[in-house]
């Protein structure tokens, strides 16, 4: 990629009409004129920025580096025993990253259950950072109907190094996992979570 | 003519021995790919790996070592108590 002089007839329809640059696609067929360097160094774009499909991870902090879009299947385990099978029709989880924060929603619905018990761990697209203090630790927002019986105070948290979210209630006083023997056929599940990967 | 390829693009091992992998979903027309779109999982020591792709199935088999995973399931059970 080059930099030059914009031409006179550079057709950039940016904010800063006074561009003090043009960049040159290093794709020949790309349109000059699709990006320009302002008088006060901002960047007009007039499509998007497309990071790399593999991901070139900087270590700097001041520079972003991915950007993905995609799914991942959701699913719910017990963690002491007995098995949760979501209905397939309502499995799928969008993610999106930008730099390391992921963010993931979806909605999940249970087909059938056989004596969970312990507590309810979803997976996630991405592993959670490890960083000092718990410091990466999140909490992501969860609405759960048609549990066998009412639950306030349910959030999933996500745990430093971990490629799964657990479901956490609590009342305020005493926080506890099992939740797990709370879900049968039926129950579902909307969530929104937000956490910082590794790279 | 359109063609669908559906490959395994990225696979990505972290120092706790976790795997992240990428599938790709893409929509080929004569050589050029029209669209692309992402699928991700993770297989965490100590996972099931039989049923991976057969290259993910060969690292886990080398990576998630018995010190490996329990050293995973430690730190899992610690993180629990905080």
């Amino acid at each position: 990629m080059s930099i030059s002089q914009p031409a006179s007839s550079d057709a950039l329809s940016s904010p800063d009409h006074a561009l003090s640059h043009r960049i040159i696609a290093a794709d020949p067929s790309a349109t000059v004129q699709s990006i320009g360097v302002n008088s006060d160094s901002t960047i007009s774009i007039l499509a998007g920025i497309k990071f790399p499909a593999t991901q070139v991870p900087s270590a700097d902090a001041n520079t972003l580096d991915d950007y993905e879009e995609g799914t991942f299947t959701t699913t719910l385990t017990a963690s002491t025993s007995g098995t949760i099978t979501v209905r397939s029709a309502f499995n799928t989880g969008q993610y999106i990253k930008i730099g390391k924060m992921c963010f993931v929603s979806g909605y999940i619905e249970i087909d059938s259950v056989s004596s969970p018990i312990g507590t309810l761990i979803m997976n996630l697209p991405f592993t959670v950072d490890d960083t000092s203090d718990n410091s990466s630790r999140t909490i992501g927002t969860v609405l759960a109907v048609n549990l066998t019986e009412v639950k306030d105070n349910v959030a999933f948290i996500c745990y430093e190094s971990e490629a799964q979210t657990r479901l956490w209630l609590t009342d305020g006083v005493t926080g506890g996992y099992e939740l797990a023997g709370y879900i049968q056929a039926n129950t579902n599940i909307h969530f929104s979570l937000s956490f910082r990967t590794s790279s | 003519m359109l063609e669908k390829k559906v490959v395994i693009d990225s696979i990505n091992i972290l120092e706790d021995g976790h795997i992240q992998v990428r599938q790709a979903t893409k929509i080929i027309e004569d050589g050029k790919e029209l669209s692309k779109s992402y699928h991700r999982w993770v297989v965490s020591p100590g996972d099931d790996f039989k049923k991976q792709d057969k290259r993910v199935k060969k690292i886990a088999q080398v990576i998630h070592t018995k010190d490996v995973v329990d050293a995973y399931n430690a730190k899992i059970k610690e993180q629990e108590k905080k």
